[in-house]
C-alpha cells in the first residue's frame, strides 16, 4: 500500500480485536482491511454483534486492535501516546454516538462551541461559527436551551452540529439516528450529506437503517468482524 | 494545542454545582458543620479549661509559687522560708509578675462553743491578695481583713453553718507552734467569704499575717509566696527564682494542682476525640457525594475524553466544584461559630449543672474563648480533609476509559 494512500482519513490492515470472555475469545473483528478516502460518505451496516461499533473505536484510537495497523489521518495509531491521540481527535475528528452525546449543563451554543474551546478557538468565532451551523441545522432561536428541552431529534441535531463546527477532516457517528423516528432520521442524513457536500468532510456512520443506508454513497456492510460486502451505491 | 481552557474548567465546575442542589447543600453544610463545631467546641472547652484553672489558681495556688523544699509533702510550720529579700524581690517586682503574696499557711483547728473542725489557717497580708486570689476579690458579709495586723478572722459561709456562730462571735484557732508546743488563741469573727466551691468555704481560715506570726512564734518568717505572672513566662519566672532560691522549692500551678491537670487534658482529650469523630463523618459524607457525583456522569466523562479533552481538564473540573463548595461552606461554618462564640460572649451559665461541674472544679458560668490558632486548626483540619476526599474521586474520574465510560448506560 502506498504511503499516498496512508493519507487518507482511515487506513486499516487486517485489524482484529479480540475480547477474552472466561474461556471464550470473542473475535469482534477477525480482520478488517479498508481504505476510506477524503470526502466520502460511508454507511456501516450489519447485525448486531457484527463488530461496528469496534470497527469506529479502533479507528478513533478508543480502542486498541489485538493485532493490524490503524492509521488515522495519515497518523500510524498504534504509535501514539494516549494525549498524541487526544490531540488528534480534537484536532481532525468529529463524533457522534447514539445517545448521550452533549452536556447537560451547557447550553446548545455552548456545546457546540465546546469543542471549538478546546481548541483555543477565539470566543467571538466560535459563537459566530457556532449561530451560523445551528441555523444551518434549523436550530435558530434555540441556541440557549439546555439538552433536556431539546427532542431526541433536536439534540442529535445539535451533536452533528458540534461535531462538525470544529471543521474535522473526519466525523464518526455510531447510530446517529439508532433513536430518531424516519423522518427525523432522513432530516439529519439530508443535513449531514449536506455538510459533506458542502464542507468535504469525510462521514462514517454505522446504522441498521435501511433508509439510512440508502442515502450512502459508499456501503459497507459487516458480518462476524469481517466485510462481508462493499459497494458504492448510485 | 490541547491546553486547559480555564474559562471552560470554570464553568462546567461552577454550573455543575447547580445540577444537583440537594447534594451540593448537603456537601456545603457538611463543611460548614463541621467547621462550626470545631470552633465553638473549642472555644467552650478553652472557656471550661480555664474557669478550671483560674479556680485553681485563684484558689491560693497562683501561677508559682515558692515554699520550703519540704513544705509541699509535709506542710507543717517547721517546713517555712525567710520573707522574701533583695535577689527575690527584684524578681517578684519585675515586670513578668504581676501580684505576689506572702502567706503563712498551717494546719490547724478552729473551735467554737459547740464545734470543732480541721482547717487550714491562713494568714496573710489583705491589700497582696487583690487580684491574687478569691480572699482580695471581697466577701459576701461583714468586713474585710485591714491589713498584716488585723486580728479578726474570716470564715468560709459553710464553716459559719457548721460551727453555729455568727459574725461578732468569738472562736479558738489553734495549730502547733515552732517549738512543737500548742499554739492557740481566741479571735473575733469580723467576715464571711463566699466561694463557688463548698470545700474553699471549709478548708480557709483567714487572719492577719503578723498576727499568725506571733501566735506560731516564728518571726518574720512565711509558708509560702505565691505569685500571678504574665502570660507565656510563667517558666522564665520560675526558672529565675530556683536560681535565687536554690535550696527552697519553687512550683507552677501545674505541679502543685495535679488534679487540674487532669482534668484539663480530660476536657482537652474529649474536644479531640469529638473532632476527630466531625473530621470522619463529614469526611466520609464527602467522599460519598464526590463519588455519586462522579458516578452519575461517568458517560459525560466518557464523551470528554472521546472527544479529546486532556485528564487534567476533568481532573480541575471536579476539583473545581467542590473547592466552590468548600470556601462557602467554610465561610458559612466560620460566620456560624463566630456568631455562636459572639451570642455566649457574656458567658454561658452552667448554674443548672453546677452540682455536677463542681466536682470537676468549674465554675458556674463558661466564657468561650476562640483562640486563633484553633479556628487555623479547625479550618485546616476541614479543608484539607474535603480536599482529600475531592481529589481521589476526581483522579479516578480523570483515569476512566473513555469506551467503557461511553458504554456505560
Ligand atoms: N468490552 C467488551 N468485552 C467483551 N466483548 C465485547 C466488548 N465489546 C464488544 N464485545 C463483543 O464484540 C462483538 C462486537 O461488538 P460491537 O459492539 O462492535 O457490535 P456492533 O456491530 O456495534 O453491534 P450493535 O449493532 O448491537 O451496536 C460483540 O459480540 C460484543 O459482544
Ligand atoms: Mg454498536
Amino acid at each position: 500500500m502506498s504511503e499516498v494512500q496512508k493519507q487518507a482519513p482511515i487506513v486499516c490492515e487486517s485489524v482484529k480485536r479480540f475480547y477474552q470472555q472466561g474461556d471464550v475469545t470473542v473475535k469482534a473483528l477477525a480482520g478488517v482491511t479498508l481504505t476510506i478516502e477524503s470526502g466520502e460518505f460511508v454507511s456501516l451496516s450489519g447485525p448486531s454483534g457484527s463488530g461496528k461499533t469496534t470497527l469506529l473505536n479502533c479507528v478513533a484510537g478508543l480502542d486498541i486492535p489485538t493485532s493490524g495497523e490503524v492509521y488515522l489521518i495519515g497518523n500510524r495509531v498504534s504509535q501514539m501516546s494516549k494525549s498524541q491521540l487526544a490531540d488528534l481527535r480534537l484536532r481532525s475528528v468529529g463524533f457522534v454516538f447514539q445517545s448521550y452525546n452533549l452536556v447537560p449543563v451547557l447550553s446548545a451554543q455552548e456545546n457546540v462551541e465546546f469543542v471549538m474551546e478546546l481548541q483555543g478557538i477565539s470566543r467571538t468565532e466560535r459563537a459566530e461559527r457556532a449561530r451560523a451551523i445551528l441555523q444551518e441545522v434549523g436550530l435558530a432561536g434555540m441556541e440557549h436551551r439546555r439538552p433536556a428541552e431539546l427532542s431526541g431529534g433536536q439534540q442529535q441535531r445539535v451533536a452533528v452540529a458540534r461535531a462538525v463546527a470544529s471543521r474535522p477532516q473526519l466525523v464518526l457517528a455510531d447510530e446517529p439516528t439508532a433513536n430518531l423516528d424516519s423522518k427525523t432520521s432522513g432530516a439529519l442524513m439530508d443535513m449531514m450529506r449536506e455538510m459533506n457536500a458542502e464542507h468535504g468532510i469525510t462521514f462514517v456512520f454505522s446504522t441498521h437503517d435501511k433508509l439510512v443506508m440508502s442515502r450512502a454513497r459508499r456501503l459497507i456492510k459487516m458480518h462476524d468482524g469481517l466485510i462481508e460486502s462493499d459497494e458504492i451505491q448510485s | 494545542m490541547s491546553t486547559i481552557s480555564p474559562g471552560l474548567v470554570w464553568r462546567l465546575s461552577s454550573r455543575n454545582i447547580w445540577r444537583n442542589p440537594k447534594r451540593s447543600l448537603f456537601t456545603l453544610l457538611a463543611i460548614a458543620v463541621g467547621i462550626w463545631s470545631a470552633l465553638s467546641l473549642s472555644a467552650f472547652t478553652r472557656g471550661l479549661n480555664q474557669t478550671l484553672v483560674l479556680k485553681a489558681i485563684n484558689n491560693l495556688t497562683g501561677h508559682v509559687k515558692v515554699m520550703h523544699s519540704d513544705y509541699h509533702r509535709d506542710p507543717v510550720v517547721q517546713h517555712r522560708i525567710s520573707m522574701p529579700g533583695d535577689r527575690e524581690l527584684e524578681i517578684l517586682n519585675s515586670v513578668n509578675v504581676k501580684k505576689w503574696a506572702a502567706r503563712v499557711r498551717v494546719p490547724g483547728v478552729i473551735m467554737s462553743e459547740r464545734e470543732s473542725y480541721g482547717v487550714n489557717i491562713v494568714g496573710i497580708d489583705p491589700a497582696q491578695e487583690v487580684n491574687l486570689s478569691f480572699v482580695g476579690e471581697g466577701i459576701a458579709q461583714g468586713r474585710e481583713l485591714k491589713g498584716p495586723e488585723d486580728e479578726g478572722v474570716l470564715v468560709g459561709k459553710k464553716m459559719l453553718e457548721l460551727l453555729q456562730t455568727d459574725i461578732g462571735k468569738r472562736i479558738v484557732l489553734m495549730s502547733e507552734g515552732e517549738a512543737g508546743e500548742i499554739a492557740d488563741r481566741g479571735f473575733r469573727i469580723v467576715g464571711v467569704f463566699d466561694a463557688e466551691l463548698e470545700a474553699t468555704e471549709r478548708v480557709f481560715v483567714f487572719t492577719g499575717r503578723t498576727v499568725l506570726q506571733n501566735m506560731l512564734g516564728i518571726g518574720d518568717d512565711v509558708s509560702e509566696v505565691s505569685m500571678r505572672v504574665v502570660d507565656g513566662e510563667q517558666d522564665l519566672v520560675k526558672t529565675e527564682l530556683k536560681a535565687a532560691l536554690p535550696n527552697d522549692d519553687v512550683e507552677t500551678w501545674e505541679t502543685l494542682e495535679p488534679l487540674t491537670v487532669a482534668m484539663r487534658d480530660v476536657q482537652s482529650g474529649f474536644l479531640h476525640i469529638w473532632n476527630i469523630i466531625v473530621v470522619v463523618a463529614v469526611g466520609f459524607g464527602l467522599v460519598n457525594t464526590m463519588f455519586m457525583a462522579i458516578f452519575e456522569r461517568t458517560r459525560e466523562f466518557g464523551l470528554f475524553r472521546a472527544i479529546g479533552m486532556r485528564p487534567a481538564m476533568i481532573y480541575l473540573q471536579v476539583i473545581g466544584e467542590s473547592i466552590v463548595l468548600l470556601i462557602c461552606g467554610a465561610l458559612l461554618g466560620n460566620s456560624i461559630g463566630l456568631l455562636t462564640v459572639h451570642y455566649f460572649a457574656d458567658g454561658l451559665d452552667l448554674s443548672r449543672f453546677a452540682q455536677g461541674l463542681e466536682h470537676f472544679g468549674a465554675g458556674r458560668i463558661v466564657y468561650p474563648i476562640l483562640r486563633t490558632d484553633d479556628v487555623v486548626v479547625s479550618n485546616v483540619t476541614i479543608v484539607v480533609l474535603a480536599m482529600l476526599s475531592t481529589i481521589y474521586p476526581a483522579w479516578r474520574a480523570a483515569r476512566l476509559e473513555p469506551v467503557e465510560a461511553l458504554s456505560k448506560i
